[in-house]
């Protein structure tokens, strides 16, 4: 089978999975993972055979070539997207088993991953903006999968139009450097591009990275279905926006590139922040994952775009493994309320507490995912997250002092994310259970493919897949991408390394007396329900960016409002000003007619019958008298003629 | 078939005629007829699409057009003033061709929308298919007088549609359509006089599009633009122009002329919304292709920015009162005007890109807005009622119907894979391209596909998402799905509109040339 043909059939074989599952044989999802283990297993198969980047062009529009390439960072990241897709098509036969939609479900999910695929193959940028917009789509789609549920359909409009408004940027971007540079063919980009498309295109990544400022509409995404916040909000699609950094990067102008390293390290900040206070399960990991993608978007900008993408390969496996075990959470207090016959908050991380040993599988999985996010030695996400500070420091020292900032709060990031991780453990597994409910009432059991797809991702973060040394910070995957090269250790370096290892393991620590069990800390967090100062206020809701874009949204809702007036009242008034105006003109020209015009022409009759009334008084009416007085007058004249 | 342009021009005409002599009160005769009038024509109008030959080259306007047809019509004899000659003159090129297609599978569409009315059908159906020969007329008209005579044939159906068989306040709105195109007319009637007397061929005044495109003007005359006559110090050509500016822009419709378009919508019946926002307003933009541009190409160079402007200007101002829409088919209305707005960019760009997007996105825009008026109908058919806060999470109770609004929002919104976003994309990329027009018109008109993503979606989450919710307790009862009638109308439109986001070359290899020597043409005029 020639390569291509193989191309093919891994982009299109999940949309024709989601296909058969929605219209031909409704079933309970085996069929969809069944297409995507095919994807899965034919990503493999390109790994091994694809040595050299394949390319497969179409003219689309008229003298107007778009196409697709599959170099090796391609066929790596679709082994990566197909591999979480392949674990959350499994995850999800058991979590929405009972859901009544499941069909329409999973050809969302396998819409989502051909789209995704889509935008890994893209080599045009146009076709990428093709496939970003439809991965977009689909997240429209999954976020608004509970309809009817309260929030959910505006939390889903949230997301997409905070998308859409970075994808503005994105698009006005592509299409600006088409008109600039020769080629915008990804694998045929060169030179170095102005400044306003390097910005444009820029703003449109971070919109789809959730960076600072479109961060907030991740945290509404979680209003999805589990399994899809694990695959698209947290793995593959919140990714892309890093990923087509990494494309651009070399071409970027240099001050961009500056804003894109500032811009991830306040992101990773202000997620690392906000991670910290909440109390919803998965807005916590979305919290999380803003601040990972800051980790990456930091990296990127630094120059050590290489180093961004191991992140993203690590982060795919361990964040999609800590939304899995969070769906297995929830999914277990579904089932409690379910067979409690009690509605129960299952996100709220205060009301649990000791779930060790009601679901080893998820506590397991949950601990080596987290650790590896808090950046432990023989972890993935130690590995990974050192090639980016240490970057950033070499970075740094070539930029000058301010530029240090940039690692400082990346190492500061480091700090925060082990403490969150370490409180979000305490609270949901350690303990007592913290709920009335009786946890004891049902016999659970996390089923396989519940426990396949988190030992697989757990497995996934440990240091050996990557590189035999635990303190490395480089692995095999970096091979993959060209760009960017992760500085050579040394003193300094090591140094750094150690500060990263005491400040992951002291946040864990820290964590550790505020949220063990019996602290009073803790019982004093889960039990108080006062209202807190106002920096924890700002810190629990994400310093109000969702709130921010309600106001923009209703700025201009009113805005239009206004304009509707105007159009109205003004333009469509000023119409109706003249077509009064010509009835008023009519009216006063019919009046002249009458009174000036018709009046002259009367008049002129009027003075014609006064004077004929004046002069007709002359003759009386009588006929015979006039005749008489004709015939005396005859004859007076005529005796007159005759005889004077 | 020699004739077969003929064909599809009279065929409707010459169906009305026999409908005449049909009693009226036979009702279900008429519709069938039509029917089977507009089906004729869309076969016909396929033949041609097919026929068409893509690959001529062109090097001068009289090359450009396919299946001519020319025969002495009017030869009268005026005194001193000379000889007044029209000729039936029809053909088409690359830019009437995908037009012709789409406006026979609107009528036909048309024609399925109103299978249900039961009042004076005769009468109805006799107004339907003169507004049918006139509509694809104004498309095939090479003799400016018979284009004049189509564009106002259309005013006269069209008020009687809205007037007799439309809403609650149909007399005002079918008034205020008819005296706005008619003042539009009349700026176009002017023209097209100052036209004839400035163009000659053969020695002789004509009322020869061919002639004017081609620019062959009688030494000195009035439009000259050698001569350089001027009318209270305007140049001519600029005062023709900017009297054609706004004859064909009420029609488009572009902001500020634009306020008969809701009301005429609002108060239309469905069928007629259709034939109004997929049809009407694309002879007002082919008039754009071929008379402002195809004419005064010289103008249309130093008035590029402006058009622009209005453009951007259109883009936005629709885009935003569509948003403070309550009534769904008012949203529509105004969505109409904003999309319209980017046919005004991509023409202004000047690119081939910006002119083929234009004409690209003119089809597309002929085939979402019926679908959406249609979608508006659904809903107004069963409740009479489209205020859009009367209804909630309809999207459980009807789910074949929000899934084709979905798509058609979509496609409404510019989604990649959908015609909409082909359209704006090619404009846009004429806009970023051309050196004639600022960076900033291009991001604003980029902007503009974030405000019609806003109402969209918002109209979705109002409407379909969320509990199921209706107002009265006796629309209940009828809110069921789609029936086989208005499938029959949505599934051809959306496979049309993803056929066309996949495969944009089924139209634009037809324009392709005719676009080609359209921008060449234009290009030629720059001084």
């Amino acid at each position: 089978m020639s390569i291509e043909l193989l191309i093919l059939l891994v982009l299109f074989s999940p949309l024709i999975g989601g296909l058969i599952e929605a219209f031909v044989r409704k079933g309970s999802g085996l069929i969809p993972s069944v297409f995507i283990g095919l994807s899965f297993a034919i990503s493999l198969i390109l790994l091994f055979v694809t040595d050299s980047p394949e390319f497969i062009r179409w003219e689309w529009l008229n003298s107007f070539l778009i196409g697709i390439q599959l170099d090796k960072t391609a066929t790596i990241l679709l082994l990566l997207v197909s591999f979480i897709s392949l674990l959350v098509h499994v995850f999800s036969m058991v979590y929405m088993k009972e859901d009544p939609g499941v069909n329409r479900y999973f050809l969302k999910l396998g819409f989502f991953t051909f789209s995704m695929f889509g935008l890994i193959l893209s080599d045009h940028m146009l076709l990428l903006f093709v496939f970003w917009e439809l991965v977009g789509l689909a997240s429209y789609l999954l976020i608004g999968f509970w309809y009817r549920k309260e929030g959910v359909p505006s939390a889903a409009r949230m997301a997409f139009m905070v998308n859409r408004v970075a994808d503005i940027a994105l698009f006005a971007g592509i299409l600006l450097l088409s008109a600039q540079v020769d080629s915008i063919f990804l694998s045929e980009l060169s030179g170095q591009w102005f400044l306003l498309p390097s910005l444009l295109i820029a703003i449109g990544a971070f919109g789809k990275s959730a960076q600072f400022p479109f961060s907030g509409w991740l945290t509404k995404a979680m209003a999805g279905p589990t399994p899809v916040s694990a695959l698209i909000h947290a793995a593959t699609m919140v990714a892309a926006g890093v990923y087509l950094l990494y494309r651009v990067s070399p071409f970027l102008h240099e001050s961009v590139m500056t804003m894109i390293a500032i811009i991830g390290a306040v992101t990773a900040l202000y997620g690392g922040i906000s991670a910290m206070t909440q109390n919803d399960l998965k807005k916590a990991l979305a919290y999380s994952t803003i601040s990972q993608l800051g980790y990456m978007v930091l990296g990127i900008g630094v120059g050590s775009a290489g180093a961004s993408m191991f992140h993203l390969w690590t982060h795919a496996f361990f964040k999609a493994g800590l939304f899995l075990a969070a769906g297995s959470i929830i999914h277990y207090f579904h089932q409690l309320s379910e067979n409690g016959g009690q509605a129960i908050d299952s996100q709220d991380m205060r009301r649990m507490g000791g779930l060790k040993d009601k679901l080893p599988v998820t506590f397991w999985s949950f601990s080596i995912c987290g650790l590896a996010l808090a950046g432990i030695p023989f972890f993935s996400g130690f590995i990974s997250k050192e090639g980016i500070i240490l970057s950033s420091l070499v970075w740094a020292g070539q930029k000058g002092t301010l530029a240090y900032l940039i690692p400082d709060i990346a190492l500061l990031t480091a700090l925060l994310t082990s403490f969150y991780i370490g409180r979000m453990f305490f609270l949901i597994f350690l303990g007592e259970p913290r709920r009335t409910i009786k946890q004891s009432q049902i016999v659970y059991s996390e089923a396989a493919a519940i426990r396949i797809p988190l030992f697989l991702l757990a497995a996934g973060s440990l240091w050996v897949f990557y590189n035999w040394n635990p303190m490395a910070h480089v692995s095999w995957v970096n091979t993959y991408f060209d760009l960017g090269s992760v500085p050579e250790g040394n003193f300094f370096s090591a140094f750094i390394t150690l500060v990263a290892i005491f400040l992951a393991a002291g946040g864990i620590v820290l964590a550790y007396f505020l949220f063990k069990p019996g602290a009073r800390t803790l019982r004093t967090y889960t039990t108080d329900t006062r209202s807190v100062s106002i920096l924890g206020r700002n810190v629990f809701n994400g310093f109000y960016l969702t709130q921010s874009y309600q106001g923009l949204g209703l700025a201009t809702y009113i805005f239009s409002k206004k304009l509707a007036w105007a159009d109205k009242k003004i333009i469509d008034g000023f119409i109706h000003f003249f077509a009064v105006g010509t009835v008023v003109l009519a009216k006063v020209v019919d009046l002249i007619d009458k009174l000036i015009v018709d009046g002259l022409v009367n008049l002129s009759a009027r003075i014609a019958s006064f004077f004929g009334r004046r002069f007709s008084g002359v003759h009386s009416r009588e006929a015979q008298w006039q005749l008489i007085w004709l015939f005396i007058g005859f004859v007076l004249i005529l005796t007159w003629i005759l005889f004077f | 078939m020699e004739n077969i342009l003929s064909y599809i021009f009279l065929f409707p005409l010459l169906i009305a005629a026999v409908m005449l002599f049909i009693r009226s009160d036979s009702t279900g005769i008429f519709k069938r007829l039509a029917l089977a009038a507009t089906s004729v024509q869309l076969v016909l109008s396929l033949f041609l699409f097919f026929q068409f030959d893509k690959s001529t080259v062109i090097s001068n306007w009289a090359d450009a057009f396919q299946f001519v047809e020319k025969i002495d019509w009017i030869n009268m004899k005026l005194g001193s003033v000379g000889v007044l000659n029209i000729d039936y003159f029809i053909g088409v090129d690359g830019i009437s061709m995908p037009l012709i297609a789409l406006s026979s599978l609107v009528l036909l569409i048309g024609v399925i929308a109103s299978w249900n009315l039961t009042e004076k059908t005769k009468g109805y159906f006799i107004l339907y298919l003169i507004l049918s020969s006139s509509i694809i007329g104004c498309f095939i008209a090479l003799d400016f007088f018979l284009f004049y005579l189509c564009f106002e044939f259309m005013l006269l159906p069209m008020f009687f549609l809205i007037g007799i068989w439309g809403g609650k306040r149909r007399s005002y709105a079918s008034i205020k359509f008819f005296l706005y195109t008619l003042v539009g007319s009349l700026f176009i009637l002017v023209v097209m006089i100052g036209l004839y007397l400035s163009v000659v061929e053969d020695g002789a005044n004509t009322f020869s599009l061919i002639g004017m495109m081609n620019g062959s003007y009688s030494s000195d005359s009035f439009l000259d633009p050698a001569s350089g006559k001027t009318i209270f110090g305007y140049s001519a050509r600029a005062v023709a122009f900017i009297f054609l500016l706004i004859g064909f822009g009420i029609k488009l419709p572009m902001v500020p002329v634009h306020t008969w378009l809701p009301d005429a919508h609002v108060e239309a019946p469905t069928a007629i919304s259709v034939v109004l926002a997929g049809l009407l307003l694309k002879v007002g933009a082919f008039g754009f292709f071929r008379i402002l541009y195809g004419v005064f190409p010289d103008m249309a160079v130093e008035y590029a920015g402006t058009i622009a402007i209005i453009g951007v200007l259109s883009i936005l101002y629709g885009g935003l009162n569509a948003l403070a829409q309550n009534d769904l088919k008012r949203m529509v209305a105004y969505s109409s005007v904003s999309h319209m707005g980017f046919v005004l960019v991509g023409l202004a760009s000047m690119t081939s890109e910006g002119a083929a997007g234009s004409l690209f996105h003119m089809v597309s825009h002929g085939l979402i807005s019926p679908a959406l008026f249609i979608i508006a109908g659904v809903i107004y058919d069963r409740t009479s009622n489209r205020q859009m806060e009367n209804f909630s999470g309809l999207a459980g109770k009807m789910p074949v119907y929000t899934f084709f609004t979905a798509l058609f929002f979509f496609a409404g919104l510019g989604l990649p894979g959908l015609s909409g976003f082909v359209g704006e994309l090619m404009v846009l990329l004429g806009v970023f391209k051309t050196t004639s027009l600022p960076i900033w018109i291009g991001l604003l008109a980029t902007s503009g596909i974030a405000v019609s993503a806003a109402y969209f979606l918002w109209t979705i989450q109002r409407m379909f998402f969320g509990k199921y919710f209706v107002r009265e307790k006796e629309w209940e009862s009828r809110m069921i799905d789609l029936d086989l009638r208005e499938k029959l109308m949505l599934v051809p439109l959306g496979l049309l509109v993803l056929i066309l986001g996949i495969y944009p070359r089924l139209i634009l290899d037809v324009s392709e040339s005719t676009i080609n020597f359209f921008t060449q043409h234009i290009a030629n005029s720059i001084p």
